[in-house]
């Protein structure tokens, strides 16, 4: 390994030198959305600024039940086109509790409802967290609707977690029936209608 | 110097990083506090917690090797790498740095929770004279491509060969690898009287970098066994090996 310059004889200017990676590049190297990758990828800033966009311009949106949205299509196109990545970015709002609790309500409810193989763990895993951690009631209940889309197994255990802890009565009764449907629909352990289409 | 060499083994290659990626399968809140102590066997030398985030970073050393754990909700890293004195960028050669490794996650996967997703990552490289060196060499390593040596430069290449578990059935494994050459120099930054930055042509240096990523495919839906981790991860070990030893290979 080279070692610093002789001129570099004080601490100050030592910390001046620094091992810059050479090449022809003119721009950053944003961009670089490899599907099966773990490694943390540069574009998560710009995928987090997206996706906040996203949430920021539903809050003046009136959601229906059951009823498509501008807000449901710009967030399943998002997590669409950028996977996992825009699942972590997605994640990260929820994280910080900056999300408007109607707008995060049916947000999880369009997660469960979702049809996208490759964020399906991901889906899941921020339905259970919200389920499990939400302060709002609301919310609370847009991961238990979107659990309930989603009719996975894996969700009994942290359902029943959630159970012993919920403390609206009515939201509580609403988990116990998703538990039963849970436990009752399929008995060989594989979910009837689990999520597996692209 | 650096030579031009023709592989044969490991030993060619020094290692920037090593890394262990978890994804936890359960969304329960980590309980993190302990997991450096009980691993490494004292207390980090830093940590940074944001409580709010659920994030927290151990930063310290083992086996003289600097290590870093992050905790993030939904993922987990073990890092280790130089400790960046004198301005060494390698741990030390790949196989070296890979037994102590070994050590630190046999220690890890006896405490780890529950995961749905587990990776191991290496940032391989091996210094040569200069760019036509290093194209000559990682040739070697990608019999499906030509390269121009001489007329041609930033040269990357990137491919996911998946393979099947050995230990887990319909378990997808992504290995996934990344060749370049790379140049590096040394720039000085002068902050008065005005920001600038001088390159320093003499302590040009070029290296052949692979990048791997071994991990086990997002697509798979159930939770690895717990008493698989460990045989998993010795799994991607051993493909990243193969790897580092045969390059891009089906």
């Amino acid at each position: 390994m080279r070692s610093q310059d002789s001129d570099s004889s004080t601490d100050l200017a030592s910390n001046l030198f620094r091992r810059v990676p050479i090449n022809a590049r003119t721009v950053n190297s944003y961009g670089e959305n490899i599907e099966s990758s773990t490694v943390e990828s540069s574009t998560s800033q710009l995928l987090a600024t997206q996706a906040t966009s996203i949430f920021i311009n539903a809050k003046e949106e009136i959601f229906e039940d059951g009823m498509e949205s501008e807000f449901s299509r710009n967030l399943s196109g998002f997590i669409v086109s950028y996977g996992q990545l825009a699942m972590e970015a997605v994640i990260d709002l929820f994280l910080s509790n900056s999300v408007n609790t109607e707008v995060a309500s049916e947000a999880l409810r369009i997660l469960g409802r979702l049809r996208h193989r490759a964020t399906y763990r991901e889906r899941l895993w921020l339905l259970e967290r919200c389920l499990l951690y939400s302060p709002f009631a609301r919310v609370r209940d847009g991961a238990l609707l979107g659990l309930s889309f989603a009719n996975d197994k894996l969700a009994i255990h942290p359902l029943k977690s959630a159970i012993e802890k919920e403390s609206v009565l009515e939201l509580r009764h609403d988990m116990e029936r998703v538990l039963t449907h849970l436990e009752g629909t399929n008995k060989d352990g594989i979910p009837t209608k689990k999520d597996s289409k692209e | 110097m650096p030579t031009v060499q023709n592989k044969t083994d490991l030993s060619m290659w020094q290692a920037e990083s090593l890394r262990v990626t978890c994804f936890p399968s359960s969304a329960t809140e980590l309980n993190a506090a302990n997991w450096w102590q009980d691993v490494i066997g004292e207390q980090p030398e830093n940590t940074v917690v944001r409580a709010r985030d659920g994030i927290r970073q151990d930063e310290g050393n083992f086996n003289d090797r600097k290590v870093v754990l992050g905790v993030q909700p939904i993922r987990i890293d073990w890092l280790m790498m130089a400790k960046g004195e004198e301005g060494e960028s390698t741990i030390s050669s790949f196989q070296d740095s890979l037994d102590s490794y070994l050590e630190l996650m046999s220690r890890w996967f006896k405490i780890s929770p529950s995961l749905r997703r587990l990776a191991f990552g290496a940032i391989l490289t091996s210094p040569v004279d200069d760019r036509k060196s290093g194209y000559e060499l990682i040739a070697n390593y990608l019999p499906n491509v030509k390269i121009d040596p001489i007329g041609s430069s930033d040269f990357l290449y990137q491919i996911n060969r998946v393979r099947i578990s050995k230990l887990i059935s319909n378990l997808q494994i992504n290995r996934l690898s990344k060749w370049s050459v790379a140049k590096h120099g040394l720039a000085r930054v002068d902050l008065l009287p005005e920001a600038r930055v001088s390159l320093f042509p003499s302590s040009e240096t070029f290296s052949c970098r692979a990048e791997l990523d071994i991990n086990t495919s997002g697509d798979y839906s159930n939770d690895l066994p717990v008493d698989k981790l460990s045989d998993v991860f010795h799994e991607l070990v051993e493909l990243a090996k193969e790897i580092a030893l045969k390059g891009d290979i089906p």
